[in-house]
């Protein structure tokens, strides 16, 4: 055994290995690294390396944590005889279509973008020694929290729907010019220049140029059109407070407390504004 | 969020077209030119994986032909909370947000240029196809001068998996 090793085992190393012939398993490993003693790695289950150990000859002892890269298929078999004390699986979405009774799911992505963190490695490595007995919180699935991006869509809708107005009156151009100063940010308003969106949208409503105009105002501005958002409990709960972004927090705040007054008090410079600060949110996270 | 059709790209482009085929493609590049072939992988490879390209273009053609539809903002309205809206409301809502997506995003041309690059992939396969001839009789030498289709064929593939890994990676509403 050679001296890295050695010292290694004197030192009471947490032992992790990776199971992955994919090109972008670097991050992963530099990941990793920083939570466990020694990591290695194998692109065919037999062949093993590890950075600091120059004899590159697999550990005696079991690993404490094995991860396999699920999109490599010949791997899985040799990743079930393994011995290791808790094994993982991930793959570059964060996701997966079945349980798998093998391995424990790891719900970030590990590719070219690593969402995996050292964080979530100590955690790991904690719960494969056993002093942490829940799952580490990378293994259970995520909440993806839609209720800001629903706030969005609702605001492009109630602007669009507001800037339209003018098209189906039948004059000339769409008047978004109120509302682009307001948002600050190019909704896609060509869209709407486009003769068959707007017969497919006359077409939904069942009403001619003129009606829609006055209906679509009108849906947007009825209590039930905010209803997802009423009924969607802090949605601005996912919002971590910084200085930086408070005035901009503020102003979707104060959008959510006039849906919850009541729809009466939404006005379409309040929106505009608020879809400004949650397009700069939405667009950094 | 991760959809179905993520999961699907995953699994076709990386972990199939990337990780395996394409490698598979490169290392028999490799064993050609190598002064000692190694004639049995080389003959495993021509029978066996070569052709798993027109088992999985369709699979590529349909993820190509989802992406606008599963990318799109306006899915959001299949689900909570935005599945409490009025029908009608999620009606002309569904068209609006999404026909200004497609002005922001130029997601066609993503779907265009992917099937470019498909198509590129089909004529260079059929071309390094041409020169196998028969397995069981390998011949190096003549092999050894079609290599360059395969390499192109190696070229196209890359070209195509870069493109269908261009697509966002989540459902983007602004």
């Amino acid at each position: 055994m050679c001296a890295a090793r050695e010292d290694a085992k004197r030192r009471g190393s947490v032992i992790a290995c990776v199971l992955s012939s994919d090109e972008e398993v670097d991050g992963l490993l530099a990941v990793l690294r920083g939570a466990f003693g020694e990591v290695w790695h194998s692109k065919d289950g037999t062949t093993w390396f590890e950075a600091a150990i120059s004899d590159d000859s697999r550990p005696e002892q079991a690993f404490d944590a094995l991860f396999l890269h699920w999109g490599d298929l010949h791997l899985r078999k040799m990743a079930v005889e393994v011995e290791a004390a808790a094994k993982f699986r991930y793959n570059t979405v964060g996701g997966f279509r079945r349980r798998n009774r093998d391995f424990i799911e790891i719900y970030k992505p590990i590719g070219l973008k690593v969402k995996f963190t050292e964080s979530d490695a100590r955690e790991i490595a904690a719960y494969a020694t056993g002093v942490q007995s829940s799952l580490p919180s990378c293994c259970t699935p995520p909440f993806h929290d839609v209720r800001l991006d629903a706030l969005a869509l609702l605001c492009q809708g109630y602007l669009v729907a507001h800037a339209i107005a003018n098209r189906f009156d039948g004059t000339a151009s769409l008047d978004t010019g109120a509302i682009n100063d307001g948002t600050h940010a190019d909704l896609g308003w060509e869209a709407l220049e486009q003769d068959d969106v707007i017969q497919r949208l006359l077409s939904i409503l069942g009403v001619n140029t003129r009606e829609a105009a006055a209906l679509l105002r009108e849906r947007a501005r009825l209590p039930r059109y905010w209803e997802a958002i009423r009924q969607a409990r802090d949605p601005m709960s996912s919002w971590s407070i910084k200085p930086e972004n408070s005035r901009d927090r503020e102003r979707v705040k104060e959008l959510i407390c006039a849906i919850g007054d009541s729809s009466a008090k939404v006005t379409l410079t309040m929106v505009a504004e608020a879809y400004r600060a949650l397009s700069i949110h939405l667009a950094e996270r | 969020m991760t959809t179905n059709w993520q999961q699907l790209r995953s699994e076709l482009n990386h972990d199939w077209l990337k990780n395996v085929y394409l490698r598979q493609l490169q290392a028999f590049v490799i064993r050609s030119r190598s002064s000692r072939p190694d004639r049995g992988r080389m003959r495993e490879f021509l029978q066996a994986d070569f052709y798993a390209w027109r088992a999985r273009r369709p699979s590529i053609v349909a993820l190509l032909d989802d992406a606008e539809r599963a990318l799109s903002p306006a899915t959001l309205f299949d689900e909570a909370p935005l599945s409490a809206c009025a029908e009608l409301d999620q009606a002309w809502l569904r068209i609006i947000i999404h026909e200004l997506w497609l002005v922001r995003r130029p997601v066609r041309e993503w779907c265009e240029s992917g099937r470019r690059a498909l198509e590129v992939v089909d004529v260079r396969f059929e071309e390094a196809s041409k020169g196998i001839g028969c397995v069981c009789d390998l011949d190096l030498e003549q092999l050894g001068g079609r290599l360059g289709a395969f390499e192109a064929l190696s070229e196209a593939i890359l070209a195509l998996i870069h493109r269908i890994s261009a697509f966002p990676h989540e459902i983007e509403v602004v």
